[in-house]
């Protein structure tokens, strides 16, 4: 009987319980206007390798952050829609059972992480993505001298064959964890905040401590206009997206 | 108890153990993952506050840099124009600060081509050229007020002969002519999205070109949801679907140039409803009845037709602009760039002016009703770095180029502007610069200019020097920023302006100060005094290390108190103003109008050697690496081309091919195609990818402000020989299956 | 084993002949004429294994049968050579991609796995054919299998040993690819035993294992033969052969044995072989990617697998048939009893097929239904010739004349195993290029190096079967010998009296 309890003991999907942060994202699709500037954020962050042309011809490209653009209607009635895509760190993510040697894994911060150097390139968690989110590292990236003054030092420069992907700046998280220990203080909301948000110039993304029913994040996950991409599939992700407003047409 | 049952309940009690044992037991022996320390310990690195120079938006940035080296660029949080933001093009410079391809040493054309001399040398070379031009020069910059054009006109500016001139961006010279008679001094007007709940985009695209893409995002965003229950409205009419149009909640495809006449249709029905409702009050009677007999014949159903549009599109936009008031009307470059630009500019300040007298609550409309003294203020900053406005304009850049084919100048300054590149063919600025006996190029790269001057002097990349910089057009209130090296120069580059400086004092001419730091230092004592809200109490020093680490000056106060109401003789002068004529253009025998648009990452071309941002997908195509023509998938079909067949396109003044790219959100009689592409010798990333839509341009310029009226060419297209594979992110059928997010 | 000579005194028959044995010593069996030999396909008659008179005579059977082992031609050096060419040029691919990088491959995001995996699953399928059917047949006590099973276990375990290849070519860190093994580690790191790739992984290793002792047990009497046969020929194949055969000297209790083991294997094997299959198929099935999380996935998979594997024995039993001229023990008989088993087969996947399409067809789920119509749309030969191929499978099967017609029964296990490999390949690309976020979707196109590896692959089997048949008996002649009946007039007294002799 212990055992049967033991299995069906159902893991709480904020970690709202068990620890003081749950990191979440909320993008506003109402507010973000494509600009791109979180991607090139995103790159300069985390040492986001360039492919160059030919790879891009291949669908090789890197981009941790991308902003897919849909294209609805008939001239003149079109409507475009630009949807900021990056690692929805699903609370029940597909990509973590799958991997054979617990290279991604879940962490009690409620962030889905990639151990680079645990790493085998087998490649079943991107098929397992239904957010088509997580990169491969084709061949060994390229930073030639003196382009390689520009890495980031916190984050580590991926080798080929290993699976990348959004980490929520997981190295800006830590940096924000530890001024808050030295300061001896809890972290505040907006303490942290990911490369992207941090330059989205219209404001569209918003990251915090869902567990915090204070923050931004949980009023703006509680406001009726959130929804998660795939909710259907039932991963939970920790991003969320709030809804744009109907639009009208004309004629 | 026997022996019997004693063995039995031993053995169940033993089994049962062993089951419960068992399931700790395994959690011990295969435990899950031993959570690894996530990321390495982080270090902070330093901070700095400094300005980014990548266009003339003036943001204000901080840099990391970790051991010297520039790591992260992002948004100065307390600077007015970035507010803590930083775009694509900004963030990129951290890369092209270790571009391989910096120039890292002076140049002097030979025989043989360039050659490299020594800093020295450069130096005898520029001051001997110095003394011998005796004032007969030019000092062409990208229309940016800074320390390097502040220090050229304190040089030179008393001479006779002396020109200074910028390159800027098309389209602010007619932003800034708009609804001149009523400014006290010309700049472009500045519409208070941030507060509005309704706007009309005027074929605005904010947020991929000029003034700052930054400050418009972050406007825009305050507008659609920085409010609890408003949710701003937008929408957009021009004749491409833009990455701007795409955020708007509608888009009306008017023909290229019949935007006046748009905002006149809407003038109409406003004026009509604010005498019907008696709306108001502040606006004298007599005025609205001259005005409104004045729009009579832009009644919606009269212009409908030429705008191809219903006329309840008209009252679509007008009758919410009145309702949900406090609305804008924002103008852009689908206004601009057309010959009767300014004079459909009028209409929209008209319409502004308007909004402002309706609205419910007072918006900070305009920039030249922002109080005194910072009018003042900002434009003697301005004046203090540089030139004033009117010097960046086309009109200055077409009479320069007028000089210099007549051999007027003996020297010319090109300071960190690419104009053999980016302005059109017909300006033939290429031909004029041959004229000029000596000219010099200042410059982070060899680029078409400056494989075209006599020296090329490498300068540090603007991470790396001194400068400061008066934002030109947002966010309306005088900003002085700093500039200031982050990290030490990394290639063996030195100053410009520094080198001008010396290259000054060894021709014994007047300079201003020895170095660009202390120039800037003086700037800083010269309006100390009327920096309001900076710690008065401080040293000097301590008072330049405070601006230092803000990143310059701007008043605390951003928010400015509502403007006075403008007098209603004033609103009456419009009376006449009010007209929409008719647009022409050049080659109007060709079918079709070229509509030639900036990118969020190629600027004018600067972008185009980083790798980053020509990775970057475009947000409209998600292109990467690539040049393309966009027209409505119609067109493409009666051209008999698929995405990624050639077409050549074609004007009086030149061709150039692209591959086809349908898009659905364009005019059936446009095509669209994207500026800075096309370079020639601009480094191997951005070379022979694609063609520049410059060199099918002429000259042609708006009727009134004389500026570049970069839309009003008509071209050829013809299928070309060839396929290109188009490297795009979007799937071509999947972009269309965006339903399946439920968004 | 005391000494060569003394090996070779109880020769051939006394370790081979075990059921015959009975006492006989010597190459001829001591049994009277045997009826003259009827052949079914000329004279129509049904088929017996009491009518083939090349078993009355035990050394020339097993001279006939070794010839392939003992005798080689150039023809033969010649092929492998050129079987070593094609792999050489596969080998180096894969140092290239190894050397620089997954990226050689034509796989992209989101087609994370691509023909590699595709060729793996094929191969795997194909490792059904032997065991399985071997297995089968021998715990149902089919008596014309007997000559077949050798070949076709051989076939098992070296689509199995390609296949095992496959996960090593297609992992992005084949350096790291240890971490895969349950290794003890100072981290307490242990492989995700959740992943079904990692049930895979300990699913190939058991098939592996169990399916190399399957077919070396079933060598093991014929080992013996081919050992004592290569000492007394003084060939160099004897130093192996004495240690593999284990000193076998075909006693009464090495036979009962050996009996057992056989029995006891073929239940382990047809235990194991179904179960392998359908977890290659959780593979797929265990995702959440639309088009394969389905349920139908593991017999789907299995019945592929036996399907593939069956015609693919019917393949190499022609083509042993006719290379090594082995007729007379490969007989029509046996392509016209493996062509019912391949009806009865292909009548099972066709309504698995039938059965995915018309659940996907009448619920039209978009993301699924999305599927199928760019698979018509992007592939429709590949389709013609996966479902054409299995229709005509059934339609051609049906006829006798058909399936005795070697040429034809050729062709179509070839075309069977296309569309086979079509399937699979079907199962892994289309799925992963219309993926759930329609932005991500792509197309695929296998590379130059994929393209070498994978046909290297075949050489590679074709290469381990040759080198197979040069090093072991193929032909699996002690259980021939076992199913051999004998019959005859034996004199009693004043009257023949006619008797079929047989264990």
């Amino acid at each position: 009987m212990r055992i049967l309890k033991g299995s069906i003991k159902v893991k709480s999907f904020n970690y709202k319980e068990d620890n003081d942060y749950s990191w979440s994202m909320i993008i506003d699709l109402d507010r973000c206007n494509g600009c791109g500037a979180c991607v090139i954020g995103c790159q300069a962050e985390n040492n986001v390798a360039t492919v160059g042309e030919e790879e891009v011809g291949k669908k090789r490209n890197m981009h941790w952050l991308r902003i897919e653009r849909y294209i609805e209607g008939e001239y003149p009635h079109v409507k475009v829609r630009f949807l900021p895509m990056m690692c929805q760190h699903c609370a029940q993510a597909p990509c973590e059972s799958v991997c054979p040697v617990y290279a991604t894994y879940h962490n009690p911060e409620g962030l889905n992480v990639q151990v680079y150097n645990r790493c085998i390139g087998t490649r079943f968690c991107g098929n397992n993505c239904p957010y088509s989110v997580r990169y491969f590292n084709w061949f060994d990236s390229s930073f030639p001298e003196p382009v390689n003054n520009q890495l980031n030092p916190d984050v580590s420069v991926r080798e080929r064959g290993v699976m990348e992907k959004c980490s929520m700046c997981m190295q800006r998280i830590r940096r924000g964890k530890d001024t808050a220990k030295d300061e001896g203080r809890e972290v505040v909301d907006g303490d942290i905040q990911p490369a992207c948000a941090q330059t989205c110039p219209t404001g569209a993304i918003t990251f915090g401590n869902i567990n915090d029913h204070e923050s931004k994040v949980y009023k703006m996950a509680h406001s009726g206009r959130a929804i998660s991409l795939f909710e259907e599939k039932g991963t939970h992700p920790a991003v969320k997206y709030l809804k744009g407003g109907t639009n009208d047409v004309i004629g | 108890m026997d022996r019997r049952s004693f063995l039995k309940l031993s053995g169940v009690a033993a089994s049962a153990s062993a089951v419960g044992a068992c399931s700790r037991v395994s959690q011990k022996v295969i435990p899950f993952v031993e959570t690894p320390n996530d990321g390495a310990n982080p270090v902070d690195g330093d901070w700095y506050a400094t300005t980014c120079r990548e266009c003339n938006a003036g943001c204000g940035i901080i840099v990391r840099t970790v051991n010297g080296r520039v790591k992260k660029i992002e948004g100065n949080a307390i600077h007015p124009v970035s507010r803590g933001k930083a775009c694509a093009r900004g963030q990129a410079a951290a890369l092209s600060v270790y571009h391989p391809e910096r120039l890292t040493s002076p140049m002097l054309k030979g025989a043989g081509g360039f050659e490299a001399i020594g800093w020295d040398k450069a130096v005898d070379i520029l001051s001997q050229r110095f003394t011998e031009a005796e004032g007969k020069l030019f000092f062409l910059n990208n229309g940016s007020n800074d320390a390097a054009s502040g220090i050229a006109n304190e040089i030179f500016g008393k001479m006779d002969g002396f020109v200074s001139a910028g390159n800027q961006e098309p389209g602010f010279e007619s932003l800034v002519a708009g609804g001149e008679s009523l400014a006290d001094f010309p700049r472009i007007p500045f519409p208070d999205l941030d507060h509005a709940q309704f706007a009309i985009l005027l074929g605005a695209d904010i947020f991929e070109s000029g003034p700052s893409p930054v400050f418009w995002g972050g406007a825009f965003g305050e507008c659609r949801r920085g409010r609890a229950s408003v949710r701003g409205r937008l929408v957009y009419a021009g004749s491409r679907l833009s990455a701007t149009a795409a955020v708007c909640d509608l888009w009306l495809p008017v023909p290229p140039g019949r935007l006046g006449a748009l905002a006149l249709s809407v003038a109409q029905v406003v004026v009509e409803m604010i005498i019907t409702r008696k709306l108001a009050s502040s606006i004298p009677r007599n005025a609205l009845g001259r005005w409104s007999v004045a729009l009579k014949e832009y009644e919606p159903e009269k212009v409908a037709a030429q705008l191809e549009l219903a006329p309840e599109h008209i009252r679509k936009l007008a009758i919410p602009f009145v309702d949900e008031s406090p609305s804008v009307v924002i103008a852009g470059a689908d206004v601009t760039g057309y010959a009767n630009g300014v004079a459909a500019l009028d209409a929209v300040e008209f319409l502004n002016m308007l909004s402002y007298e309706i609205g419910r609550e007072k918006l900070r409309i305009h920039e030249r009703m922002t109080p005194e003294p910072n009018d003042n203020l900002k434009r003697r900053m301005a004046e203090a770095l540089g030139v004033p406005h009117e010097a960046h304009g086309f009109s200055r850049l077409t009479d320069l180029v007028a000089g210099m084919e007549q051999g007027n100048f003996s020297m010319g300054i090109i300071h960190h502007t690419n104009p053999v590149f980016d302005t059109p063919t017909g300006l033939k600025f290429k031909d004029a610069m041959a004229k000029v006996g000596f000219t010099v190029a200042i410059a982070n790269f060899m680029d078409e200019t400056a494989a075209e001057a006599t020296l090329v002097l490498p300068d540090h990349h603007w991470l790396e020097a001194w400068s400061a910089q008066t934002p030109d057009f947002v966010p309306g209130v005088p900003v002085f920023n700093l500039q200031q090296p982050v990290i030490q120069p990394f290639f063996g580059t030195k100053s410009g302006s520094d080198i001008m400086l010396a290259a000054a004092a060894a021709a014994k001419l007047k300079t201003p100060a020895d170095t660009t730091e202390a120039f800037v230092t003086g700037k800083i004592q010269q309006f100390r005094a009327e920096m309001q809200g900076a710690p008065a109490y401080l040293s000097d020093n301590a008072f330049r290390r405070h601006l230092l680490r803000e990143g310059g000056w701007w008043p605390a106060q951003v928010e400015a108190e509502a403007a006075p109401v403008p007098s209603g003789t004033v609103l009456w002068e419009y009376r006449d103003k009010l007209k929409a004529p008719e647009p022409e253009f050049d080659g109007a025998e060709n079918p079709f109008f070229l509509h030639p648009f900036q990118t969020v990452h190629m600027g004018r071309g600067q972008g185009a050697n980083s790798g980053w941002l020509q990775e970057a997908p475009d947000p409209i195509t998600t292109l990467m690496w690539q040049f393309w023509v966009e027209m409505n998938p119609v067109t493409a079909a009666k051209l008999g081309v698929v995405e990624g067949d050639m077409v050549k396109i074609s004007s009086a003044h030149g061709s150039i091919t692209a591959p086809v790219f349908p898009y659905k959100g364009i005019r059936p009689d446009v095509v669209a195609v994207p500026i800075g592409y096309g370079h020639t010798n601009y480094g191997k990333l951005a070379n022979g990818r694609g063609g520049n839509v410059m060199t099918l341009l002429g000259a042609k310029r708006d009727a009134i402000s004389g500026a570049l009226a970069w839309r009003s060419q008509k071209v050829k297209v013809e299928k070309a020989e060839g396929r290109m594979k188009m490297l795009r992110n979007a799937h071509p059928e999947g972009e269309y299956k965006g339903e399946v997010f439920q968004l | 084993m005391s000494s060569d000579d003394n090996v070779k005194r109880s020769a051939d028959a006394a370790v081979s002949g075990g059921p015959l044995a009975g006492g006989h010593h010597g190459d001829v069996l001591a049994l009277p004429e045997l009826e003259s030999f009827r052949d079914p396909e000329t004279k129509g008659a049904k088929a017996h294994y009491d009518d083939a008179d090349i078993y009355r005579d035990e050394k020339g059977f097993n001279d006939h049968t070794l010839r392939p082992m003992f005798f080689t031609t150039k023809k033969y050096f010649a092929f492998t050579l050129v079987l070593g060419a094609i792999m050489a040029q596969g080998f180096v691919a894969f140092l290239n991609q190894t050397y620089w990088g997954l990226g050689m491959a034509g796989l992209h995001e989101p087609v994370y796995w691509g023909a590699y995996i595709a060729t793996f699953v094929f191969w795997v399928g194909l490792s059904h054919s032997g065991t399985i059917v071997s297995s089968i047949l021998r715990l149902t006590g089919a008596n014309w299998r007997r000559p077949i099973l050798r070949a076709a276990e051989a076939m098992t375990a070296f689509s199995l040993l390609v296949a095992a290849l496959f996960p090593l070519i297609h992992v992005g860190r084949l350096w790291r690819a240890y971490y895969m093994v349950p290794l003890p580690s100072q981290r307490m790191l242990w492989p995700n035993f959740k992943s079904p790739l990692m049930w895979d992984f300990c699913a190939i290793n058991v098939y592996l294992t169990g399916s190399m002792t399957f077919l070396y047990i079933g060598l093991l009497p014929d080992l013996a033969v081919a050992r004592d046969r290569a000492i007394a020929m003084g060939n160099w194949r004897r130093h192996y052969l004495k240690v593999l055969a284990l000193g076998w000297r075909g006693s009464h209790r090495e036979w009962s044995v050996y009996n057992k083991c056989s029995l006891f294997l073929a239940v382990i094997i047809l235990l194991i072989a179904p179960s392998v299959h359908t977890i290659v198929s959780w593979d797929f099935a265990m995702t959440m990617t639309p088009g394969w999380h389905t349920t139908i996935f593991g017999p789907y998979f299995v019945v592929g697998a036996i399907y593939s594997g069956v015609s693919a024995v019917v393949t190499l039993m022609i083509v042993l048939r006719v290379l090594f001229n082995l007729g007379d023990v490969i007989r029509k008989f046996h392509i016209d009893a493996l062509g019912k088993l391949l009806l009865v087969i292909s009548i099972i996947w066709s309504y698995f097929y039938f059965c995915e399409f018309i659940t996907t067809w009448y619920s039209h789920k978009p993301e699924e239904w999305e599927i199928f119509e760019w698979q018509a749309h992007r592939f429709p030969y590949h389709l013609w010739v996966m479902l054409g191929g299995s229709c005509l499978t059934i339609f051609c099967l049906s006829w006798r004349r058909f399936r005795a017609c070697m040429p034809c029964m050729f062709a179509l296990t070839l075309l069977v195993n296309c569309g086979m490999y079509i399937e699979r390949y079907m199962i892994v690309v289309p799925i992963l290029s219309r993926r759930d976020n329609p932005f991500m979707w792509t197309d695929y196109y296998p590379s130059l190096t994929e393209l070498s590896i994978i046909v290297a692959s075949f050489a590679y089997f074709i290469f381990l079967y040759a080198i197979f048949i040069k090093l072991f008996p193929i032909v699996t002649m002690a259980d021939v010998k076992e199913g051999v009946v004998v019959s005859g007039d034996v004199r009693l007294g004043k009257h023949a009296v006619r008797v079929q002799v047989k264990e």
